[in-house]
């Protein structure tokens, strides 16, 4: 047996990793002899990440209505604790079910699994070891957001998705093979082709080492006819240690042989439209801009609707002056061409991690009595921008407004940021004093003392300041929604019949953006997020280095280390707090779900979601006071069915009669009643999905979280109802 | 002397009622981990591990990042109440930290579980949390002291 570091540095050197699959070899959905073709909503199915191309969420379904939610039972669950080589406890999958079999990912290798949809029945596994490359160098680990479905309507199915590793992997829907015809024995190495540095210049361009090169994916490829669309992703957390990383990038693969059939670099390269928006050449060296939302697609106009998110150095963006395009920015494309049709950024020198964070969700709307083909943008910054998806002309007027500016040295801030007149925002844009905690005087004035003592407050946009070195004021710029939304990755999802749009969001994100320089000889970048006065630290992704087989130390931390021996570093003392007496900063609502009527640009209403967190219930400083229920921190996404929004709690609470748990709620679509909530043993980790099979629905979540490991639940009505 | 088979029925009937009693006293016996069970020393251990290997994804303060969980307050609370020590300390050395699990052993997972406590407002005692999982799972996880007013 090699020696690790031998082992490591034998791989890195050799373009292809040798693969050792495992397959549990069963057989899939007991079809009768027709070719089923193509799945829909319509017919029961629910055959995408979010249920359609147009990104909705929505399925037609009402067996499960306002009458009978609280009747729901368990039909079956499926553990995932032995896949992979040690349990995973963030279970994000949304499952996929097609004509009585139910795919997702699980488990902390990213297994695919073909479970009997009525009755949890393990089918088939696919699990793919892809030894250090995913579990050292995977900027995405874990079992991530799900997969996807392919079909020729004829009888030839396939399941596929991206591995940890960053492959497109295509199985056959039956039996969870290889399918042999796709790519490379049924993968595709999409590190192929990513880069950094400048296409056409020797010395410049480097395509990145494809064991060690930093690029993957959580969320699932977008599949609508016979193209798969393919993001890209970097790791996660605020402390990159090069300007010039791997570039962002939005692809596009034939479905039935894995040819490449375009790629659209989200940073220009020179001589492309937009190159000119990051000043100074600087389009050059920095990367990121990655598309880490899944896509949607229009295949009636031909175009596909991209997400792209923050370039290199979420907070600082000195060494990228200008827009950068097309950070921060929605995309139309043509699905066939990668050519850009048109787009809008959102956040112009993009410096408060607003990344576009979910599917722009693609609804027909009427606006002033003619019908629109519209585009709706949720967004962490809470407004949701919507614009005719044909010409990217915006629905209601956009203007440009002034902002405040930075005084980090070397940053240059946009001078305007856009802001709809319609919609309204759905959530926080920034702290003001009526926002902070007012349970009782004597917390709203401790919380205004703390906030004067380290903290600069603001309107939106208010940007990072350079964390004071000796602790004091300022240590952070006190936002909200930068970090976690607002609406972030659950995203949100539309009725497509009565083009109302249901908004998750989390109304309690505080973001503290504080700068400081990085420990002399570790990098090329100036600032990263970090406290004043406190030793450097590189924050990692919850799965960055977590998958099976991870090694021991993160290279960042190497690095870090080496650099802190040289130039060792201490803490001034403790750094400041950020909550008061354990409270949050902000009052509630903690978490929301907002309905938003598209063809008016209104909000219908909010609703906190979520029963009051159990230590602001019971918090003894709370004793007497009238505490209206909060709703939960946290980052939640739903499922929509013909009458009812549903969506489970994101935290642990005690209600009476029950044991600690969480809740799966139903809400009435049109007054944001809640109907019904129904236990779970764990917050909801993954956005909920619904089907119909042999005359029955199905509503299927993931829960995970705190003692309780992954676990996809299957609800339905009991049996004879 | 020999005894009367009634007095040894009775003799074995009382040890057995005995034990019993003494099992259903340990199982009632669960503590809270506001009643002192772990030691500033032993809080001061975990916070050093803590330092070493969970503070660069959990933060210094605790605060989690992201979808990166805080460990104090509120939201760890609610994941952790009611769960027993040896809950969280198995999950620690079984899974954490996620870049390296099972690099700290079941006596360093220990030590940082007090470190956790102590950064939740939990008093300290003078006998630290035991390293052996049976005696860890008498000890329950409530977010408040049990029957404060």
């Amino acid at each position: 047996m090699l020696h690790r570091k031998a082992l490591i540095a034998r791989l890195s050197s050799v373009a292809a990793v040798a693969l050792t699959p495992f397959l549990f070899v069963g057989q899939a959905g007991a079809q009768s002899g027709q070719p089923y073709g193509q799945p829909s909503t319509a017919k029961g199915d629910w055959p995408m990440y979010f249920a359609d191309p147009s990104g909705s969420r929505y399925s037609p379904q009402d067996q499960i209505n306002a009458s009978n939610f609280n009747k729901l039972e368990v039909a079956w669950h499926f553990k995932t604790d032995s896949l992979g080589a040690k349990p995973e406890y963030k279970l994000e999958g949304t499952p996929i079910e097609v004509n009585g079999t139910v795919y997702t990912t699980a488990g902390s290798r990213r297994d695919v699994i073909a479970l009997d949809a009525r009755t949890g029945e393990l089918k088939w596994v696919y699990s793919m070891n892809e030894g250090v490359r995913a579990a050292a160098y995977a900027p995405r680990q874990l079992s991530g957001r799900g997969v996807s479905y392919w079909t020729d309507g004829n009888g030839d199915e396939r399941i596929i998705y991206v591995s940890p590793g960053y492959r497109l992997v295509q199985l056959s829907a039956k039996d969870g093979k290889p399918v042999d015809s796709f790519g490379d024995h049924g993968m595709v190495d999409l590190k192929v082709g990513a880069y950094t540095g400048v296409i056409g210049q020797p010395g410049v361009y480097k395509q990145i080492d494809l064991t060690t090169g930093e690029i993957g994916l959580h969320s699932t490829p977008t599949v609508v006819g016979n193209i798969v669309f393919v993001g890209s992703s970097f790791k996660e957390g605020s402390q990159p240690l090069e300007q010039n990383n791997t570039k962002g990038l939005t692809r596009a693969f034939d479905a039935r042989t894995g040819k490449l059939l375009w790629t659209f670099h989200n940073i220009p390269q020179k001589g492309e439209p937009g190159y000119e928006s990051w000043l100074n050449n600087s389009a050059d060296f920095n990367g990121n801009t990655g598309t880490w939302a899944s896509m949607t697609v229009d295949p009636e106009l031909g175009n596909v609707y991209v997400p792209v998110e923050d370039p290199t150095d979420d907070a600082y963006g000195g060494a990228r002056p200008g827009n950068d395009l097309y950070g921060d920015s929605i995309l139309c494309l043509d699905m066939n061409t990668g050519k850009l049709k048109w787009f809008y950024q959102i956040t112009h020198h993009p410096i408060w991690d607003y990344d576009m964070s979910s599917p722009p969700l693609l609804a027909d709307i009427v606006v002033d009595g003619k019908p629109v083909k519209a585009v709706a943008v949720p967004n962490k910054q809470a407004f949701l921008f919507m614009f005719d998806r044909v010409t990217g002309k915006p629905i209601w007027p956009v203007t440009e407004k002034p902002v405040p500016q930075s005084d980090v040295p070397g940053e240059k801030t946009s001078k305007t940021q856009p802001f709809p007149s319609k919609p309204p925002a759905y959530s926080r844009q920034a702290i003001t004093n009526d926002d902070l905690i007012d349970f009782t005087p004597e917390l709203k004035a401790k919380a205004q003392d703390l906030i004067k003592k380290y903290y600069k407050m603001g309107p939106m946009y208010l940007p990072a300041v350079v964390s004071n070195p000796t602790g004091g004021f300022p240590s952070a710029s006190l936002t909200i929604g930068g970090l976690s939304g607002g609406t972030n990755w659950p995203g949100a999802g539309f009725n497509p019949e009565t083009h109302v749009a249901f908004l998750p969001a989390l109304n309690a994100g505080v973001s503290l953006f504080g700068l400081v320089p990085l420990p002399e000889g570790l990098s090329d970048l100036k600032y990263d997020e970090g406290v004043g006065g406190q030793p450097f630290r590189i924050g990692a992704g919850p799965g960055f280095g977590s998958a099976s087989d991870a090694p021991k130390v993160s290279l960042d931390d190497q690095r870090l280390q080496a650099a802190l021996a040289a130039h060792p570093q201490t803490s001034i003392g403790p750094p400041p707090p950020r909550s008061v007496d354990g409270l949050p900063l902000v009052k509630p609502p903690y978490g929301t779900l907002t309905a938003i009527n598209m063809d008016q640009g209104s909000i219908m209403w909010q609703v906190a979601h979520g029963d009051t967190p159990d230590e602001i219930k019971n918090n003894p400083a709370l004793k007497g006071v009238n505490i209206p229920k909060t709703g939960q921190a946290g980052n939640v996404g739903e499922v929509i069915t013909k009458n009812l929004v549903v969506m489970g709690d994101p935290l642990y609470s005690t209600q009476p009669g029950h044991p600690r748990g969480s809740y799966l709620r139903g809400y009435d679509q049109k007054t944001g009643e809640q109907v019904g909530a129904v236990w779970m043993p764990a917050p909801q980790s993954g956005s909920p999905m619904t089907y119909s099979f042999a005359g029955k629905q199905y509503i299927i979540v993931a829960v995970s979280g705190g003692n309780y490991s992954g676990d996809y639940i299957a609800f339905s009505l009991p049996s004879g109802n | 002397m020999t005894l009367r088979p009634f007095v040894i029925a009775a003799i074995a009937l009382a040890a057995t009622i005995g034990s019993s009693a003494m099992l259903w006293a340990q199982q009632s016996a669960m503590r809270s981990v506001w009643d002192g069970v772990y030691t500033d020393a032993q809080a001061n251990r975990g916070k050093a591990a803590f330092e070493q290997n969970c503070a660069k994804c959990h933060g210094g303060q605790l605060q989690g990042m992201d979808e990166i969980p805080p460990l104090s307050g509120g939201h760890f609370m609610a994941d952790w109440e009611t769960q027993s020590v040896a809950d969280l300390v198995q999950r620690i050395h079984n899974t954490m930290p996620m870049d390296n699990p099972g690099a700290l052993s079941t006596a360093s997972s220990t030590d940082v579980v007090a470190y956790l406590l102590s950064q939740n407002h939990i008093p300290a005692g003078t006998a630290e949390i035991p390293v052996d999982a049976s005696m860890q799972s008498q000890i329950r996880i409530d977010p408040n002291k049990p029957g404060a007013p």
